[in-house]
C-alpha cells in the first residue's frame, strides 16, 4: 500500500470518464491488470472526502500487515461487472465494473480490463452498493476477541450477510463478516471509550467530570513543558504514573485518539453529554437518542454522532412543558442539524425467532422507515453505509465504493430501500461471502428477481404443494 | 529327530465337519513341531482358526480360510495353508472372523469431571478402571482396543490406548498416547505460545552456557599443565520446562510418536484451529462431532485437501436449519480424508449399536470395505498401531472377533472375542 491514494471525485465523474486507475507509483501487477483509463490528473484527484490526511496510523499498519502475506501468494482478483453502482460518496454509475485486487478496490469504471484469472460476479441489471454497516450489533461475532471466538460458519453471520451487512460492531471492536475465514476479520479493535453519564447517577457524573478535568490539566502541563524544555533546563514533565486504565482512556479521548460512546435517550441526557463533549472537546457517539429531535441543533454544534432507530416508539411525557417522546422524523431532523447518523433496527442482533422485520436482517428497511420520516433516500443510504462507518471510525476503509477502499459490496435485485429487494451477493474483502442461489435461506424466493407480487389461488395458511397420492395414476 | 507331520487344511476340514458350534480341541501332542526347522517352545503352540469367512481388511475377503496363530500373533492367513499337526484348531466354519473394533476416543465407564486449562502432563493412564459390567458390554460389542481420553476442556491431558481384555502385562498398547485438545482456540494458541517461550528460554540458557564455556576455555588451557588430562567439561543442564507444557514443546519440536487430537464441534472450529496451525506446524489429527445437525460440510473440501485423518460419528447428519440430510462420513472419505468412526456417545448401548449404524452408512451409499476399515484399520493407523492391529495379516496381533453373520447384518452379533490368541469373551446366546 502506498500512501498516495486516488479518490473518486465528482469532477471526474461528471465528465463521464469514471475509471480511476492506480497511480504510477504503485507497483505494477502486469499490463493486463492496469485499467485502460488513466487517472485524469493529480490535481483533479486531490482528496475531497472527509478522509483526513492524519488518519490514525493504527489502521494504516493493519492494512500493511494484513496484505503482506497475501502479496506472497498469488494475487486474488474479483470483478463485479455490468451493475448499476451506487458509490454513495459519488454519483450512481450505470454499467460499470468494480475490480478488486486482494480485497481492495483497484478500479471502478466502464472499461476496466479484467486480469486473466479474475473471479467475475455478473451484476447486469442489478444494483451494487457498498456493504452495509451495523453501527450496533450483537451475536454475529464473538463478543470478545472476534477473530478467536466467532463462529465463522454461524447461521447468524450468514443471515446478516443475507441482509447485506459486511461490517458490524462486535463487542467494542469493529469486525467484518468474513464468512468461513478469520483473516482480516477485525477492522478496528477498541472502537470506543465507553462513558456513563446518566442523569440518574449524579455521583458518577461528578467523578467523570473530575477525572476529565484532571487529565486535561495534565495535558496542559505537558504542553507547557514541551514549550519550555528547550529554553528552561529546570522544566520537569508532569507526573504521569497515575495515567493508566480509565485515565489513559480519557487521555485518548481528549487528544482525539479515541471517541466516546454512551447511551443517551432523552433531552436531558443528550444535552448534558453534548455539553460535556463540547466543554472537553472530544468526539462522542450517542446511542438511542429518541428525543434527539428536540435538541438537534445543540447536538449538531457539539459534533455529536448518533445511532438512532426510526421506528423506536416512546410516548410523550404529558407532565413536561416541552416537546418529548419519539417521532419518526427524528433521523431527518438530526440530519438537517448536521448530526452524523447511523441507523440500526430495534433489535440490533439477528433473531431467528420473534418479530420479523425488526432485527439486523432488515437493516435496509429500518433506513427506509427514516425515509418515511422525511429523510432523503441518499441520506438514508448513507446512514447504513458511509455515515455508519464514520460513527464507527472506519470510514477510511469501508462505507463507500472508491478506489483503494475495501472491496465490500452488496449486489441486490432492486433499490436497497425497497421492501421487495433481496440481496443476490454479498462480497467481503473481495470474496463472495453470500450467494443467494447457493444458500438455502432465500434461494426459493423470486429466484430470477422478478418484481411482481406473486398471486396465490389458495387460502391462508398456504399449503406446501405436495403431490397428492393417486395423481400419477 | 522325528519328521514333522503336516496335514492340509482341506483334510482337517473333512475331519472337523459337522462339529456344530464352536469346538476347540487339540489334535495331537507331538514332541517336535517343525516350522522352519526350529525346535519348539512350550508357549509357541500353534492355534489354527478355520473360519467360514475372514474379513482381512487387506485385500479380498477369504471364504473357508485359515488363520494360523502363535504367541498371540497372526503367523499366516489364507486358504490351503499347511500347519503343524499338533496345532490347536478352532473350528469357526460358521463364523465370520474380522479384526477387533477399535475406538479412537472414548471415556466409556469413566466418571466425568471438570477441568480447565493446560494439563499436558496428565494422562488417562491412572483412570483405566472401567467397571467390569461396562467392560463386558464393550467386549460384547466387539471392541478389542480403546483410546481412553482424560476429561475436561482446554488441554486436559493425554490419552491411553488399552486392550479391552487380555493378560495384564499386555493390556496397555500406548501410554501416554495423543494429546487431547478441545475446541478452544485461545487455550490452544496460548499453550503453544507458552511452549515456544520455554524453547526460547532454553535456547537462551544454552547460548549463555556456551558463551561462558568459550570464555573459560583460554584460562583453563593456560592453567592446565601440558600432558595432564583436560578438565572434563560440565554438560549443559537445561532449565526445567513447565511440566504441563512439556508435551507441547515436544509437538513443536516434532518429536515422533506424539500428536494432538483436535476436537471440532462445528466447521468454524476447524477454521479457528487451522489459524493456530498456520503459526505452529504440529502433528495433529481431528475428531469432529458431526452429530445430528452439522455444518461440517463447509470444510469437507479443505480437510480433504489436507488429507486429514478424522474421527467421525456414524450418523447421517442434517444441514442446520433445514431438513436436508447429508452423509458427512462419505463426503469426508471421498474428499480424501481417512475416516475413523467412534460411537455416538460413551454409553454401552451406542457401543452395541455401532455396527448397526455403520450398516446404515453403507445403506445410504458408502462402500462396505471403507466402512469396515473405518472401525478397525483406520483407527489403528490414527493411533499409530497399524503395524500391530486393524487387519488380519502376518505378524499382527491376534485381536479378532467372531460373528455369527455378516458384521453389517442387523441379525448378526459378536459371539467370541479373541485377544492375543486367547478367547476372552463369549456371548451368551440362547440356542
Amino acid at each position: 500500500m502506498t500512501a498516495l491514494r486516488v479518490f473518486l471525485v465528482s469532477v471526474v465523474l461528471l465528465t463521464g470518464a469514471v475509471a480511476l486507475a492506480q497511480p504510477a507509483s504503485q507497483p505494477a501487477t502486469g499490463p493486463a491488470t492496469q485499467p485502460v483509463m488513466q487517472p485524469v490528473s493529480q490535481s483533479a484527484s486531490a482528496p475531497t472526502t472527509t478522509r483526513a490526511a492524519g488518519q490514525p496510523t493504527t489502521t494504516a499498519t493493519t492494512t500493511t500487515t494484513t496484505t503482506t502475506p497475501a502479496a506472497k501468494e498469488k494475487d486474488r482478483f474479483l470483478a463485479v461487472i455490468g451493475g448499476r453502482v451506487h458509490t454513495v460518496t459519488g454519483p450512481v454509475l450505470e454499467h460499470v465494473t468494480v475490480l478488486s485486487k486482494n480485497g481492495v478496490i483497484t478500479a471502478l469504471g466502464p472499461e476496466v480490463v479484467l486480469p486473466p484469472d479474475c473471479e467475475v460476479v455478473d451484476a447486469t441489471g442489478l444494483e451494487v452498493y457498498p456493504g452495509l454497516i451495523a453501527a450496533l450489533a450483537g451475536g454475529i461475532h464473538g463478543a470478545t476477541h472476534p477473530q478467536d471466538t466467532t463462529n465463522v460458519y454461524g447461521l447468524n453471520m450468514l443471515v446478516a450477510l443475507a441482509g447485506g451487512i459486511t461490517t458490524a460492531l462486535a463487542g467494542n471492536d469493529v469486525a467484518k463478516l468474513t464468512f468461513g475465514r478469520v483473516e482480516d476479520m477485525v477492522l478496528k479493535p477498541a472502537a470506543y471509550v465507553s462513558l456513563n453519564y446518566s442523569t440518574h447517577k449524579p455521583l458518577e457524573r461528578a467523578q467523570l467530570r473530575a477525572d476529565l478535568e484532571r487529565v486535561r490539566t495534565y495535558l496542559r502541563e505537558l504542553q507547557k513543558y514541551e514549550r519550555e524544555k528547550a529554553t528552561n533546563k529546570d522544566a520537569k514533565p508532569p507526573e504521569k504514573d497515575w495515567l493508566k486504565e480509565k485515565y489513559e482512556n480519557y487521555r485518548k479521548l481528549l487528544t482525539h485518539e479515541a471517541i466516546a460512546a454512551t447511551g443517551a435517550q432523552d433531552t436531558h441526557e443528550l444535552r448534558d453529554i453534548a455539553d460535556l463533549a463540547a466543554a472537553y472537546d472530544f468526539g462522542v457517539v450517542v446511542r438511542g437518542a429518541y428525543e434527539g429531535w428536540t435538541v438537534a441543533p445543540i447536538l449538531g454544534r457539539a459534533g455529536v454522532r448518533a445511532v438512532v432507530t426510526p421506528r423506536e416508539d416512546h410516548e410523550p411525557d404529558e407532565r413536561a412543558n416541552r416537546p418529548t417522546g419519539s417521532t419518526i422524523e427524528n433521523a431527518r431532523i438530526l440530519r438537517d442539524a448536521g448530526v452524523i447518523l447511523a441507523i440500526v433496527p430495534q433489535t440490533a442482533t439477528v433473531t431467528l425467532w420473534g418479530l420479523a422485520g425488526r432485527d439486523l436482517l432488515q437493516l435496509n428497511l429500518e433506513a427506509a422507515f427514516a425515509v418515511r420520516g422525511g429523510l432523503s433516500n441518499e441520506d438514508a443510504l448513507r446512514a447504513i453505509t458511509i455515515d455508519a462507518a464514520r460513527v464507527l471510525g472506519v470510514d477510511d476503509r469501508v462505507g463507500s465504493l472508491e478506489v483503494d477502499k475495501d472491496a465490500d459490496l452488496v449486489v441486490c435485485d432492486g433499490d436497497l430501500l425497497h421492501y421487495m429487494t433481496l440481496v443476490r451477493y454479498t462480497i467481503v474483502n473481495g470474496r463472495v461471502a453470500y450467494d443467494k442461489a447457493q444458500e438455502s435461506l432465500y434461494a426459493h424466493i423470486r429466484p430470477t428477481g422478478e418484481r411482481t407480487v406473486p398471486q396465490f389461488d389458495d387460502q391462508w395458511p398456504r399449503r406446501l404443494e405436495w403431490p397428492r397420492l393417486g395423481d400419477d395414476k | 529327530m522325528k519328521r514333522a507331520t503336516k496335514r492340509s487344511a482341506a483334510a482337517d476340514d473333512e475331519a472337523t465337519k459337522g462339529g456344530g458350534a464352536l469346538v476347540v480341541f487339540a489334535l495331537l501332542f507331538a514332541s517336535v513341531v517343525v516350522l522352519g526347522g526350529e525346535p519348539p517352545q512350550d508357549d509357541e503352540r500353534f492355534v489354527v482358526i478355520k473360519a467360514g469367512r475372514i474379513i482381512t481388511n487387506a485385500g479380498k475377503e477369504i471364504r473357508d480360510g485359515v488363520i494360523v496363530l502363535s504367541g498371540g500373533k497372526i503367523r499366516n492367513v489364507g486358504t490351503g495353508i499347511e500347519y503343524p499337526v499338533n496345532a490347536q484348531v478352532i473350528d469357526a466354519h460358521n463364523r465370520t472372523v474380522m479384526p477387533g473394533l477399535i475406538d479412537p476416543s472414548t471415556r466409556i465407564g469413566l466418571p466425568g469431571y471438570q477441568r480447565t486449562g493446560v494439563h499436558g502432563d496428565w494422562s488417562a493412564a491412572s483412570e483405566d478402571f472401567i467397571p467390569p459390567v461396562v467392560r463386558e458390554d464393550i467386549l460384547d460389542a466387539g471392541y478389542t482396543a480403546l483410546a481412553l481420553v482424560p476429561a475436561g476442556v482446554g488441554i486436559p491431558g493425554r490419552a491411553i490406548v488399552v486392550r479391552t481384555a487380555g493378560p495384564t502385562d499386555e493390556r496397555v498398547l500406548v501410554s501416554p498416547a495423543y494429546l487431547r485438545v478441545t475446541p478452544d482456540k485461545r487455550v490452544f494458541r496460548d499453550a503453544l505460545e507458552k511452549a515456544q517461550q520455554e524453547i526460547e528460554r532454553i535456547d537462551k540458557a544454552r547460548q549463555e552456557f556456551e558463551k561462558k564455556q568459550q570464555e573459560q576455555k583460554p584460562s583453563t588451557q593456560a592453567a592446565s599443565q601440558p600432558g595432564s588430562q583436560p578438565a572434563s567439561q560440565p554438560a549443559f543442564q537445561p532449565p526445567a520446562i513447565d511440566p504441563p507444557h512439556q508435551v507441547l514443546v515436544d509437538l513443536i519440536q516434532k518429536k515422533p510418536d506424539v500428536f494432538a487430537l483436535l476436537e471440532l464441534n462445528n466447521a468454524s472450529d476447524y477454521v479457528q484451529m487451522s489459524d493456530v496451525l498456520t503459526k505452529f506446524d504440529i502433528a495433529h489429527h481431528f475428531l469432529a462431532r458431526n452429530g445430528w445437525e452439522s455444518d461440517l460440510s463447509y470444510v469437507v473440501a479443505r480437510m480433504g485437501e489436507e488429507k486429514a485423518q478424522i474421527i467421525l460419528q456414524p450418523i447421517i447428519s442434517r444441514v442446520p436449519a433445514s431438513v436436508e440430510r447429508i452423509h458427512l462420513v462419505r463426503m469426508f472419505a471421498q474428499a480424501g480424508c481417512e475416516v475413523s468412526l467412534t460411537p455416538v456417545s460413551d454409553s454401552p448401548r451406542e457401543f452395541r449399536e455401532l455396527l448397526g449404524r455403520v450398516a446404515n452408512l453403507v445403506r445410504e451409499g458408502w462402500s462396505r470395505e471403507a466402512a469396515l476399515k473405518a472401525v478397525t484399520l483406520n483407527p489403528a493407523h490414527l493411533l499409530g498401531l497399524d503395524k500391530r492391529l486393524g487387519s488380519i495379516e502376518k505378524d499382527k496381533d491376534a485381536d479378532l472377533i467372531f460373528l455369527d453373520g455378516d458384521p453389517l447384518d442387523p441379525r448378526a452379533r459378536v459371539r467370541e472375542v479373541m485377544i492375543l490368541g486367547e478367547i476372552v469373551h463369549r456371548a451368551e446366546v440362547p440356542e
